[in-house]
This record gives structure tokens, C-alpha cells and sequence, in this order.
């Protein structure tokens, strides 16, 4: 059972580093809450000058 | 359909013409499939055609995987469900179904310049960002399968992928894209991880970016393969938002 208070947690305030994030997808995934396909989107970025 | 179907007139025409389309289609299907091609077949998920003889003969002969999604899911504006019938997994993660966060347009006709407008037809184009999908799933595919993409003019002349390189070699510019330039004229890239069903993010982060900056690459992946290390940011909290439905869902899965 994912531990409730982090999940609400990460509802309230969000995520917050890296290692909470991959804990925070790996959780909603185990829980059916990230069922669907994300995006993943590469952008072509200028140096402004 | 039947052949005593006691059509006559221009039903009985739309009728056979229709026989004739979808005959057409089941023989190319086939064959296709035979020479080893990829190949999609697209109607409406209710539609009366995948019931049909002639649909039937190559959905029970090939390996089939069907693709259901929502217009919507993919940049259009109503909820149409629409289904793909594949012979190949691939594209399996286009599957998207309306998250019912958003709102529809209406499927009312309305009058336009004079004249009735049906929002069925409207539907019936692909939008902008479903072909965009699309034709990142068909290059990731091609480069996966040993096809090669060329970023800059070095990798191309390596790859003796020379086509107008004579151009260069007289000292005249290219005259067209077919060359890449010679050293890369952005900065760098950034990859993000999105909502496919929140498109709304990503155009406002790209506004936030220097003039000339675009997107290059889409992919639809599953979470599963998710590894935060691929993305330098992460958006996590459309699909947390403050909706009543997600947030006591997660509460029940764990109390």
C-alpha cells in the first residue's frame, strides 16, 4: 500500500526533484492513475542573443 | 451486404459503389500485408463497415490490433471516437481516450456564409496535431528499422548521403532544405514530459523560448518506460489537478 500521506502530499504541492518525480510516476502508475501515454517532446531551442 | 437487397435507383448505386470501395480496400489490405507494409485502415469505432463481410475477410486473416481514440485526444474538438485497425503493433500508445477535462464544441449544425455546416464533416479531417503524431511515429519507426536522419551537414557527407552536394563544391548556396547547414544554427535541445492531452502547456512554453524555437521530435510513450533522466521537465500536474474525480480516487486506493 503506497504510503497515504506522501500521494496527498504530491497532490497538495507537487513533486519536488527528480527522485520524487520518478517516485511520484512510478506510484500513479502502480495505482491505474497514469493508465494513458505521456508525451515526450523534444524542442529545437535558440540561444537568444 | 447482400445481393437481394431490393435496392433500386441511387441507393442501389451508392450501394454497389460502396461494395466496390470496400472491395478495393480488402484487396489492397491483403496484399500489402503479404508484401510486409504497414497498413491502417480508419473508420468511425461505431461504424457498420468492421462488421462487414469485406472487412472481415482481412480482420480474420491477418493479426490484428485495433487503435481506439477520441478526436479530441488528439487536437481535434469533439469527442469522435474514431478506431484504426492495424496490422502492426506499432502505434498501439496513440490510443487515447477523452480525459473529459476539457470541453467540446458542438456537434449542432450552424449556418456558415449561407450555407448548413455539419460538424460531421469537420470531424472527418485529420487535425493538425493527430498528422504531426503520426508522422513522428512513421520516422521514429523508418530510424528504428535502420533509416538514417541526418542533423547537420557532417553527418550527411558521412553517411554519403551527397544529394546537391555539387552545389557546395562550385561554391553555391543549396536551394533547398535537402542539405543540412553545415554546423547546427540552434543552441541545444530540451525534451519535456507532457500530457498528450494538454496541449496548452507546451504552446505556452514554447512562447516563453527564444524566436526560431521548435518542437522536433513527439512521442507517445507509456508511463512505464518513464524515466525521469530523459526529461528535463516534467508535467506532472495536469493529470494531478485539483479534478475532485483523481483526487479521491487516489484517496480510496489509499485509505
Amino acid at each position: 500500500m503506497a504510503d497515504k500521506l506522501e500521494l496527498e502530499s504530491w497532490l497538495d504541492k507537487g513533486a519536488d526533484g527528480p527522485e520524487q518525480d520518478q517516485k511520484a510516476v512510478v506510484e500513479l502508475c502502480r495505482y491505474g492513475i497514469l493508465s494513458e501515454p505521456h508525451e515526450f517532446v523534444t524542442m529545437q531551442v535558440w540561444d537568444s542573443f | 451486404m447482400t445481393k437481394k437487397d431490393m435496392l433500386s435507383g441511387l441507393d442501389k448505386v451508392k450501394k454497389e459503389l460502396a461494395n466496390q470501395l470496400y472491395e478495393a480496400v480488402t484487396a489492397i489490405v491483403l496484399d500489402y500485408d503479404k508484401l510486409g507494409l504497414w497498413v491502417l485502415v480508419e473508420n468511425p469505432r461505431n461504424s457498420l463497415y468492421w462488421d462487414t463481410s469485406f472487412a472481415r475477410r482481412y480482420i480474420q486473416a491477418i493479426e490484428t490490433f485495433w487503435i481506439d481514440f477520441h478526436n479530441c485526444a488528439h487536437g481535434g474538438q469533439r469527442d469522435k471516437l474514431t478506431r484504426l485497425w492495424s496490422n502492426r503493433s506499432w502505434g498501439k500508445t496513440s490510443e487515447l481516450c477523452c480525459d473529459k477535462r476539457h470541453s467540446h464544441a458542438s456537434w449542432k449544425p450552424r449556418i456558415v456564409n449561407g450555407r448548413l455546416s455539419f460538424p460531421t464533416a469537420e470531424e472527418a479531417a485529420y487535425h493538425w496535431l493527430f498528422c504531426e503524431r503520426v508522422v513522428h511515429l512513421v520516422e521514429q519507426l523508418a530510424v528504428e528499422n535502420g533509416c538514417e536522419a541526418h542533423h547537420n551537414l557532417h553527418e550527411q557527407v558521412k553517411a554519403k548521403h551527397l544529394t546537391n552536394f555539387q552545389r557546395y563544391v562550385f561554391d553555391a548556396l543549396p536551394r533547398s532544405s535537402t542539405l543540412k547547414p553545415l554546423v547546427a544554427e540552434f543552441g541545444r535541445y530540451i525534451t519535456l514530459a507532457v500530457n498528450p492531452q494538454n496541449p496548452g502547456f507546451l504552446e505556452s512554453n514554447l512562447q516563453k523560448l527564444p524566436k526560431g524555437s521548435k518542437i522536433v521530435s513527439r512521442q507517445l510513450l507509456l508511463w512505464e518506460n518513464f524515466r525521469v533522466e530523459m526529461a528535463d521537465q516534467l508535467e506532472l500536474e495536469s493529470w494531478l489537478d485539483k479534478e475532485p474525480m483523481v483526487q479521491s480516487r487516489i484517496r480510496w486506493l489509499t485509505s
